[in-house]
């Protein structure tokens, strides 16, 4: 099946991803409830763009990034690109999905935002998979109390992640 | 067609008003951004769950409406004024009988309350020509001219909402 990322611009897309929020919050956690999710997403829409992923034309999931400074505050000029959160339908996962959806971002921010030099972003502790994957190409620089529990914040260097990505 | 109304007092409830609305984002026409416009239509269940889906047959969401208490104006203060976010019916069920039986659950959820409203307002936009039938049950107030074109301030009283609705349940009546 053929496998398409594209940002949010139009109404219909960022309606898109509300709505695949909604229907799949409990991939994030079984105890999310709906005003969880549109809190997160109106608190975080404005200050964050978002990747959707698509199948054919359905959407499987997205991520959701943004340009912080170094306490994490929404800058549009900082150097740290934040994963916000990322959300992938379960029968779609493998590593390959997560590897082009990493190069796809990096190449099409690396041309809008070429300030950027570090890449954040973060995995629940208790996600054994997530976390033995992240640990292949980013370091854990700390811990923080996420909206679903204890998280491992992760970072790489731009550059770092290139090179992994076989990009650089 | 049988349609019937719930308020959306439950998780399920309040997922298929905002499926519904978001799945008909397009035709919704509302003249805000995006993040706006969500937030123009969370706020009802986020604040005081005052939003309503609509039925068909057994259980097929076909339309929704929902409103918040107050205004920016009065800091929301005057809780005694609602503003309508969104009414929306899906077009293949736009029809009186849905329209009047919306407006009567409004009218009869209202009188339910504990602090009733006493004044609905809402806003559409001119160029939809709804003006005749709105002008059944509601007063035009205000037109702004925004960057989306001419917008029509309605306000409607509760009482008036209540005799239209008596209106025309005698006049099916009869």
């Amino acid at each position: 099946m053929a496998i398409r990322f594209t940002w949010c611009r139009s109404d219909a897309d960022y309606a898109r991803y509300v709505l695949y929020y909604i229907r799949n919050r409990h991939l994030f956690s079984d105890k999310m409830n709906l005003l969880d999710a549109l809190t997160d997403v109106l608190t975080s829409i404005q200050d964050t763009r978002i990747l959707l992923i698509l199948a054919e034309d359905e959407v499987i999931g997205w991520g959701q990034f943004g340009v912080v400074d170094e306490a994490y505050r929404p800058d549009a000029g900082g150097t740290i690109m934040f994963m916000h959160s990322t959300i992938v339908d379960p029968a779609h996962r493998s590593n390959g999905l997560f590897l082009r959806g990493f190069r796809e971002l990096l190449i099409s921010v690396g041309e809008e935002l070429p300030q950027l030099r570090e890449f954040h972003f973060f995995a629940q502790r208790d996600n054994a998979y997530l976390n033995r994957l992240y640990s292949k190409f980013a370091r854990v620089v700390g811990q923080r109390e996420g909206m679903h529990g204890e998280e491992n914040i992760y970072a790489t260097g731009i550059d770092e992640l290139k090179q992994y990505l076989r990009l650089a | 067609m049988d349609y019937y109304i719930q308020t959306c007092s439950t998780e399920m409830y309040m997922e298929r008003y905002m499926t519904l609305v978001l799945e008909h984002y397009e035709q919704l026409n509302l003249p805000y951004t995006f993040p706006i416009a969500l937030s123009f239509l969370s706020s009802p269940l986020l604040l005081h769950k005052e939003a309503f889906v609509c039925f068909a047959g057994d259980d097929q969401t076909v339309g929704a409406f929902s409103y918040i208490r107050g205004t920016a104006d009065e800091q929301y203060e005057n809780t005694h004024v609602a503003q309508i976010q969104i009414a929306f019916i899906q077009e293949e069920h736009r029809c009186g009988r849905l329209f009047y039986e919306g407006l009567r659950y409004l009218a009869e959820h209202n009188a339910m309350e504990k602090e009733p409203i006493r004044e609905f307002r809402f806003w559409v936009p001119s160029r939809l020509g709804l003006q005749r039938l709105l002008g059944r049950f509601a007063a035009l107030a205000h037109t702004w001219e925004t960057e989306h074109g001419l917008l029509d301030e309605y306000h409607m009283s509760a009482a008036i909402l209540e005799s239209y609705v008596q209106r025309v349940r005698r006049t099916v009546a009869s």
